[in-house]
This record gives C-alpha cells, structure tokens and sequence, in this order.
C-alpha cells in the first residue's frame, strides 16, 4: 500500500545518516501497519488521502504522530508526496524526529523537517549509545545522497569516553 | 407481481453492489498540493452532501415498509458466467419515488475469474441515493482489499468523486506491502 510504504520510507530516511544498526535492516520484507486517525478522507479522483486529528501511525519499525496527515497520489496511485502537520513526532526504540511540519516529496528523493513558525525548532535526537541531537529550523534531507542541511542549527554531541585532549591535539595538527 | 418485486429487489442491489465496487477501481488524476485549497473547498462541499445522506437515512428508516429480508443476489458475472459480485444484506428496499436504496448488514463481494474474494465491503447499515450515486452508512463500516482493510464509523462515500469520508474512529491496517531497502 503506498501510503504505509511512504510512511515507512519518511521514517527510514529521518534517521538517514546516522548509527544503523544492521539487525534492523528489513528488505524486501512485508509487515503490517496501523494507521487511525480521529478522520480520513480519500480522493481516489485527485488523488489524496487526508487523515485528520490524533493520527497514529503503527508500524513494527517506528511510530508517528501528527495532528494532520496528507498523502498525495499520482495518476496510478503512486506516492507523490506526503505531508505531516502539528506536533509531529517519529520514534523508534533510541531514535526521535520531532517537528511542526514534515514533507516528503518522492521525485526530488527529499525530506523536509520544518519547526514551529516563532515556536520550537526541528529536532532530531538519538538516545542510543552514542548520544546526539541535531536542531534547526528546517532540516532537509537528500535521501539517494543521504546529504542533511540544516538551517538555523545546534548540534549537541556526547562526549563521553572521548579523550578531548587528543581530539583538540588532532585538530591543532590540522594545517 | 412478483416477477416486478424480483426485478425491484434485484435493481436495488445492483445499485447498491455497483456503487461500492466503484471504490476499488483506480484513480486517474492527480492533485499537487497547490490545488490543496480548492480540494478543500470540495471536501467541504461533500460533507455537507454528507450531511444530507445523513438525512436521507432518517427519512428511510422512518418509511420502511417491508423490506425484503435475507437477501443473496449475485450482480454481475465474469465474461465466463461465474460470479464477480454478490450482495447478501439482512433487509433491503427501494424507495422508487426518491430513488434511494436503505439496507441493512449488507455485505459486499467481489471475486476474481477464479472465485477467489478479491474484497468485500460490509456495513451495518446504509443509504445510497442512485441519481448522486453516492451514500452514507451512520453505523461501521468496512473495506477489505488485497491485504489492506479500511474501516471506521459514520461513512460517506460518492460512487462518482471515488470519494470516501470516515467522520469516526478511522483505522487502515495493511499488512501488504513491500518495503525493499528501508531500514532504520
């Protein structure tokens, strides 16, 4: 179903370029999702499906939540894009995105993570082993390249076990 | 007289079996999201179509006179005379003079050449109106497709905008998809 595989590829990408773990890794493999929403509109016609209020996403692999959730189809019924709106919020077991607006367009391979307009920024947090938080006002994401640019941003890295004295000697040696 | 009754009934239930097989068919166009306003405005206007159905039901509910009960009547055939869709509802009847079609724990199915399910449509409880070809269904109701199940309470759906609006407690649960390459 192309909305659920959407989803599924939104989430896969937020954590693009960040600690995998291979044992997560699923290919080609089937597994089931949940979507509920307070409302659902869908648009064979045009082309959009709309989930509106409380929108839950369940799938095995990561869980999302938005207050609005628009799916745009193209003449075959195939992603075009996705948008998710209000307190959204994707989680798996360490990781964590959480933004006031989200979009994926499929054609430029892109996501975009937007804070809240003069409200709180786009944030990205891993809480695994190695801690780090990634902040901005709006984040893309280039998934073939798996390129981020971060716009109005603080990144906050965990320097635990790391010696900063060799780390800073390294640098120093940096012509 | 019952020849008349059968042909009745049996027009009824194509209405009803055409009208949700209608949503399992593919779109043909597309909408970008500058257009999002305007479909807005079309959402708009079909929950206040909704509104009306809803209505209708009342109406219907309130002039039932002798629906026929426990009905089973396959619809349509495949080009080899097997069975493509069948409808069994607990009570159905037709308001001529209005051209709405009330039934009750209607049950749609379609099947492939072979006589497999290839979806099934249930609900509780519904009008279709034949001349705006769309319908409301106030209690649950549910679409089972190819691995994919839609369901939720308060249904609008418009045969002809291949339109479905869940007003409660909407769900979609697929467990058929392929997700090549997606990891975390």
């Amino acid at each position: 179903m192309a909305i659920a595989a959407a989803l599924a590829v939104i989430s896969a990408f937020v954590f693009a370029g960040q600690e995998k773990p291979a044992t997560n890794s699923v290919s080609a493999a089937k597994r089931s999702v949940k979507i509920t929403s307070r409302r659902a509109d869908a648009d064979r016609k045009q082309g959009v499906i709309l989930f509106d209020g409380e929108v839950f996403v369940d799938d095995a692999e990561y869980k999302m939540h938005a207050d609005k959730l628009y799916v745009f189809l193209d003449g075959t019924n195939e992603l075009k894009r996705i948008v998710a709106l209000g307190n959204v919020a994707i989680t798996n077991d360490t990781r964590a995105g959480y933004c006031d607006k989200a979009t994926y367009t499929k054609a430029a391979s892109r996501i975009v993570m937007y804070g809240a307009e003069g409200g709180a920024n786009a944030r990205l947090v891993d809480s695994g082993k190695r801690k780090s938080e990634l902040d901005g006002r709006k984040i893309t994401f280039w998934i073939d390249s798996e390129q981020v640019e971060v716009e109005g941003s603080t990144v906050t890295i965990d320097t635990t076990g790391i010696d900063m004295k060799k780390e800073a000697k390294k640098l120093g040696n940096v012509k | 007289m019952e020849g008349t009754f059968e042909n009745t009934r049996r027009r009824a239930l194509t209405a009803l079996a055409a009208f949700f097989a209608a949503f399992l068919v593919q779109g043909v166009f597309a909408l970008d999201a500058d257009g999002l306003r305007e479909w807005l405005g079309k959402r708009t206007i079909l929950e206040r179509e909704a509104e009306r159905l809803a209505v209708a039901y009342t109406n219907c509910l309130a002039n039932l006179r002798e629906p026929a009960i426990d009905v089973t009547v396959p619809v349509d055939a495949h080009p080899d005379g097997t069975v493509k869709t069948s409808i069994k509802a607990a009570k159905v009847q037709f308001f001529p003079e209005t051209g709405l079609v009330w039934g009750e724990d209607v049950v749609v199915s379609m099947f492939s050449a072979n006589g497999e399910i290839e979806a099934q449509v249930s609900a509780a409880s519904c009008v279709v109106d034949r001349t705006s070809k769309s319908g409301w269904a106030p209690g649950r109701a549910s679409v089972v497709y190819k691995g994919t199940e839609v369901c939720g309470e308060s249904v609008y759906f418009s045969a002809e905008e291949e339109y479905v609006a869940i007003s409660r407690g909407a769900k979609i649960v697929s467990s058929d998809m392929k997700l090549e390459g997606v990891r975390l």
